[in-house]
């Protein structure tokens, strides 16, 4: 970790508290209080935190740089905001027992940071650790700003106590927000999640039911019979793949993981078993298929299985009907390449990145869910992330108006049964 | 009797292409759209007697829909299909605007269609 002594050293010293380590008694420092100290170092605690924020995740990539600072500007700014209230209550509560200081700034900043980091990805644990390093970034340069040459004189011990007392509140009430703002977005989320998931499976099941009632009417054709039966077997199908991601959702969720049984096995009869069956439900799509090369390796065929009929699902939902979705599997000594490649809409490159992401997360904001289709959790694609990376392999998309869209999944070749773990 | 015209928006295709047909009768006209902006955009030439519509679709919400027609036309008929508890509010949104829940069992959109049937040629 950077450490804030030797960052503080390679800027320009801004509103003149830095001083040159060479001629440290040159200048000549006002006593300073914490809050403006703060907000006079506000770019080298912002550097240091920053440093902290992206070891807590790989989540930090969804978040640019400039978002993570600015947030962590706002909130700084606001506490130095809240610490000044303090002073002034203070002042007041001294000659009347005054009400908690409440601070709207303050509040509304960490309210944001809060709903922000859910949609991001952090848990709690991780929102909790970012205001721990924002506090212990500003102590510990607090504490050590004389010997460092950000001041020279020094408060009473009962002024520094008192300044930190009144840090420590800023920063806690600011949390509390946050967490509060946190647990509302975990919750509007739940709900979406829940409201989508009744979209998703009552439409199959209402769809089940008026064909059984259609099935009823004794005029009907055998042509319009077999349709119905035809559908009634589709839409049993599509409710039953949700119901399975979904309880690999909450496996995931519940820490446990999706778990693979590997045996030697054939991806070029696990390919043409996936056509088959997306042929079966989707008769007028046109697919092409190149299958080449060694692909046999150790691995659970029936979770491949299942990440191909999402991949192919997946190209069915939005690919250009008029146009073939296409199966490319080759294999060689560096390992087995499916690709899945589809003409539709290309997908912008804010929703690429999110894609493997389940609705929950990937909907930050209600256009954003619109974007998605209000019809799709997307958990087939997170799932497909689980098992390919379950494999040691990995899993990536692209896509562009000329060359479409196209998922592709990289697998190890392994050969030798897995050590006992 | 005139024919009573049906204008149907659900984007599970599966579930628009049964209740096309299960709609489909004598003295009945059925159109169905997969989003609000085609059955928008189909309204005013089809003029329905009723509008049938989920409320869950992509794009444009079949809520949103509800309003546009209904401040264009206030008596409209509007069926809202929704899975969940939405009954309470659907009487804010215009006088001849009801819910429906999902699944409905057929008889709840006959017996809406009959009403309207009714309220359009009154005996």
């Amino acid at each position: 970790m950077v450490t804030l002594g030797a960052s503080l050293r390679n800027k320009h010293a801004p509103f003149g508290f830095f001083v040159s380590p060479s001629r440290p008694d040159t200048i000549r420092f006002p006593t300073m209080n914490l809050s403006a100290f703060i907000s006079n170092n506000i770019d080298a605690i912002v550097d240091e935190w920053e440093v902290f924020a992206k070891t807590l995740l790989p989540v930090a990539e969804t978040m640019s740089s400039v978002a993570l600072r600015d947030h962590c500007r706002e909130i700084l700014l606001a506490t130095v905001a809240d610490m000044h209230t303090r002073e002034t209550e203070t002042e007041r509560a001294m000659k009347a027992q005054g009400n908690a200081p409440q601070n709207v700034v303050a509040d509304a900043a960490a309210t944001a940071h809060g709903t922000l980091r859910h949609l991001s990805g952090f848990d709690l644990v991780q929102l909790v650790a970012e205001f721990r390093a924002l506090r212990a970034s500003v102590l510990a340069l607090w504490s050590r700003r004389k010997s460092i040459g950000l001041a020279v004189e020094v408060l009473t011990k009962e002024a520094e106590i008192e300044q930190i007392m009144r840090f420590n509140e800023a920063i806690d009430q600011a949390l509390a927000a946050s967490i509060d703002s946190y647990s509302m977005a975990v919750t509007t989320s739940r709900d979406m999640f829940l409201a989508v998931l009744g979209h998703d499976l009552r439409s199959p099941l209402q769809a089940i039911s008026m064909t059984g009632r259609l099935l009823l009417r004794p005029e009907l054709s055998d042509a319009a019979r077999q349709a119905a039966a035809m559908r009634i077997e589709r839409c049993s199908t599509t409710m039953g793949l949700l119901i399975n991601d979904l309880l690999d959702f909450t496996r995931t969720r519940l820490g446990s993981g999706i778990p693979l049984a590997r045996t030697d096995c054939d991806l070029r009869t696990i390919c043409t078993t996936a056509l088959e069956t997306i042929r079966a439900g989707n008769p007028e799509q046109r697919f092409e298929e190149q299958i080449s090369g060694n692909l046999v390796t150790l691995a659970d065929a029936q979770r491949l299985h299942q990440v191909l009929l999402n991949l192919l699902g997946n190209a069915v939902q939005h690919g250009d009907r008029e146009k073939s979705i296409s199966l490319i599997a080759t294999g060689n000594e560096d390992g087995i390449e499916v690709q899945v490649k589809n003409f539709g809409r290309p997908i912008g490159p804010a929703a690429l990145q999110k894609i493997f992401e389940p609705m929950v997360r990937a909907a930050s904001s209600e256009a954003d869910a619109n974007e998605q289709s209000k019809s799709s959790l997307g958990l087939g694609l997170f799932i497909v992330r689980e098992i390919v990376v379950g494999h040691g392999g990995s899993v990536t998309v692209q896509s562009s108006q000329d060359a479409g869209t196209v998922f592709t999944v990289r697998l190890p070749l392994v050969h030798e049964p897995a050590a006992p773990a | 009797m005139k024919t009573l015209n049906i204008m149907y928006v659900e984007d599970n295709t599966e579930l628009r292409d049964v209740l096309t047909e299960m709609f489909a009768g004598p003295g009945r006209a059925v159109v169905a759209f997969a989003t609000g902006e085609a059955a928008l955009g189909a309204w005013e030439a089809f003029a329905p007697d009723l509008l049938v519509t989920d409320i869950g679709l992509p794009g444009m919400s079949g809520t949103d829909l509800t309003r546009i027609v209904v401040a264009k036309k206030p008596a409209q008929w509007v069926a809202l299909c929704s899975g969940y508890e939405y009954g309470h509010r659907v009487a804010m949104l215009g006088k001849n605007v009801r819910a429906l829940p999902k699944p409905f069992e057929f008889e709840q959109l006959e017996a809406l269609i009959n009403e309207v049937n009714e309220a359009l040629n009154p005996r």
